[in-house]
């Protein structure tokens, strides 16, 4: 009962992005992940790579509201890994459709994986969306968007007359953006 | 663009309740501008979803680090040998000199010796090439960048022109970007003795850009360039990060380079731990290199660097040498104490790791130059 509730309580603090409860999280939960990929056909890279693609996925899921974990926090770590992998090994066409297990696993419905391609995909294409963007765009994008420097910084940093022009050059980018990405996302859709 | 920034300001929340109201009015009668609005909210959703998991990736990184750094000290016993181990920027320093004063057989002093006097094993090539000193006729008629094209028209009007004209030679080799405030890594072989470097590269125009040494390390044969033309403003963010342990040996590494005026890719693997007669600066690599891939990336199969493209022997088939990318960081720190600059950082974030190689590729090259350093002859 007791771990129950300390399960309970560190979703709590994940959802709040309390970096102890991560740090927590990725400790208890590391080790089985990595035992499962290096016994198949893995490496320590991927390992770290699947695994926190998997905390990725549940720190997004917990921002849903409507979203609840029916199992245990390492059980749904282990089983979004499990499947990351699974499709890592079919893109490398290794061993495809199977792995050895070292921890229970739910399985997701179509519906849930759907949604997990989905995510990586979109997360695909704004990555590459940056690299075709080109300069001076992906710089004022990313100072605006991410870093969320003003347009008076972003126009000073870059060398503008003015913040107008700057933002004049910022809309020309967006649109730029808007274009590559969706020419990006919906192909792999 | 006058909608965009309706749509923008609209998706925000920063309209006022009647302009608001208004603009809603609109999308109800206007379905494109609706679909417009659809598609921004989407793509700001995923902007900002997509800085989270950067954020959050750092987090997560910094905590790997700690887990396996401790991990590893429980179980690693301490049988390697001081001078081979060392990751401390201090000791390594210390211990370099150390090994320079009292082991004479070190490759890297042979290697100097050999240079200086004459050398009688030339086993070993360093990987710059050599271009006829008219090269430079033919890109020129090309060129759309004006402000290259006036620089080296004043290296040849010079007035000693005819002075130089015999003396100078070229020669070609690659770079690439460490920082994207204009800082690239070569190796410093390829530069010595230079009166001019530009970088060089075909992006949507040829872009041609003079650069000047900042930083030389003899020893570890590296050279860290600055950009010197003042327009320029940046290299863009960089999408490869710096490996932070050493690569294994097998592992599957790949270079970009210019051996000659395109670009070319070549893969092969890490055979062995260290470079030429045991050098431990440098791995062993596999991967078919020619003149002109002097300062080249290594990077492993994820796009991580993991080292230089240094020089190969020529005697073997298929050996090459690359500096090991734990030198590379220290390099990156010294420049911004000596120069007295931000402090350089390769980013720890791999942004390419699950693209595929050609994607990879297409990615990293925007970051890698053709080299040309205009030298005098000695």
């Amino acid at each position: 009962m007791s771990q129950l509730i300390s399960e309970l309580e560190l979703l709590q603090q994940l959802r709040q992005k309390n970096s102890q409860a991560l740090q927590k999280v990725y400790q208890a939960n590391f080790g089985v992940v990595k035992q499962m990929i290096l016994n198949n056909n893995g490496s320590e890279q991927e390992a770290k790579d699947v695994f926190q693609e998997a905390i990725l996925v549940l720190y997004e899921k917990l921002q849903e509201s409507s979203f609840e974990l029916t199992c245990q926090i390492r059980t749904f770590l282990y089983s979004v890994a499990r499947r990351q992998w699974l499709k890592k090994l079919s893109e490398k066409r290794k061993v495809a459709g199977k792995v050895e297990d070292f921890a229970e696993f739910i399985s997701f419905d179509a519906q849930e994986l759907e949604e997990m391609d989905v995510q990586e995909e979109k997360m695909k294409a704004v990555q590459l969306a940056f690299t075709e963007l080109g300069e001076p765009c992906t710089t004022i994008i990313q100072d605006y968007y991410l870093y969320k420097l003003s347009m008076q910084e972003i126009s000073e940093k870059m060398g503008y007359t003015n913040a107008q022009n700057a933002k004049n050059q910022k809309y020309k980018c967006l649109q730029r953006l808007k274009k590559i990405f969706f020419k990006n996302y919906r192909v792999e859709e | 663009m006058d909608d965009l920034e309706y749509i923008e300001r609209f998706l925000e929340g920063e309209m006022e309740a009647s302009e608001k109201l208004a603009f809603e009015e609109r999308l109800k009668l206007d379905s494109a501008l609706a679909q417009e609005v659809q598609e921004y909210k989407s793509l700001f959703e995923s902007l900002n979803q997509f800085q989270e998991r950067k954020t959050l990736l750092s987090e997560l990184n910094q905590i790997h680090e700690q887990l396996e750094g401790e991990r590893q000290k429980q179980i690693r016993p301490k049988t390697k040998s001081k001078v081979f181990k060392l990751s401390n920027r201090r000791t390594l320093a210390l211990a370099a000199s150390v090994a320079l004063i009292a082991v004479v057989s070190t490759v890297l002093v042979m290697r100097e010796l050999q240079k200086a006097s004459g050398g009688s094993d030339t086993s070993y090539q360093a990987l710059e090439r050599q271009l006829e000193e008219r090269d430079e006729s033919p890109t020129i008629a090309m060129e759309e960048n004006t402000q290259a094209d006036e620089m080296i028209m004043d290296f040849e009007s010079d007035e000693k022109q005819e002075n130089k004209k015999s003396t100078l030679t070229t020669t070609a080799a690659t770079a690439f970007v460490v920082s994207a405030n204009g800082y690239l890594i070569t190796s410093y072989h390829v530069v010595k003795n230079a009166e001019k470097i530009i970088i060089e590269a075909q992006r949507d125009s040829l872009v041609r850009l003079p650069v000047k040494t900042v930083y030389k390390d003899i020893k570890k044969d590296i050279a860290i360039l600055q950009v010197s033309d003042t327009n320029f403003v940046s290299f863009g963010q960089l999408n490869y990060a710096l490996r932070s342990n050493e690569a294994e040996l097998g592992e599957e590494v790949f270079t970009l380079a210019y051996p000659r005026q395109d670009i070319v890719y070549a893969e092969g693997a890490i055979s062995a731990l260290t470079g030429y007669r045991e050098d431990t600066l440098t791995y062993q690599i596999s991967v078919p290199v020619n003149p002109g891939n002097s300062g080249g990336p290594l990077l492993d199969q994820f796009g991580n660097l993991v080292g230089i493209v240094q020089g190969k022997n020529n005697r073997l088939e298929g050996t090459a040498f690359a500096l090991k990318s734990e030198y590379i960081q220290a390099a990156l720190d010294s420049v911004s104490t000596q120069n007295n600059v931000l402090p350089l950082v390769i980013p720890q974030y791999n942004g390419i790791r699950w693209y595929s190689r050609p994607e990879q590729i297409k990615a990293l090259k925007e970051f890698v130059f053709l080299l040309r350093v205009y030298h005098s002859k000695e």
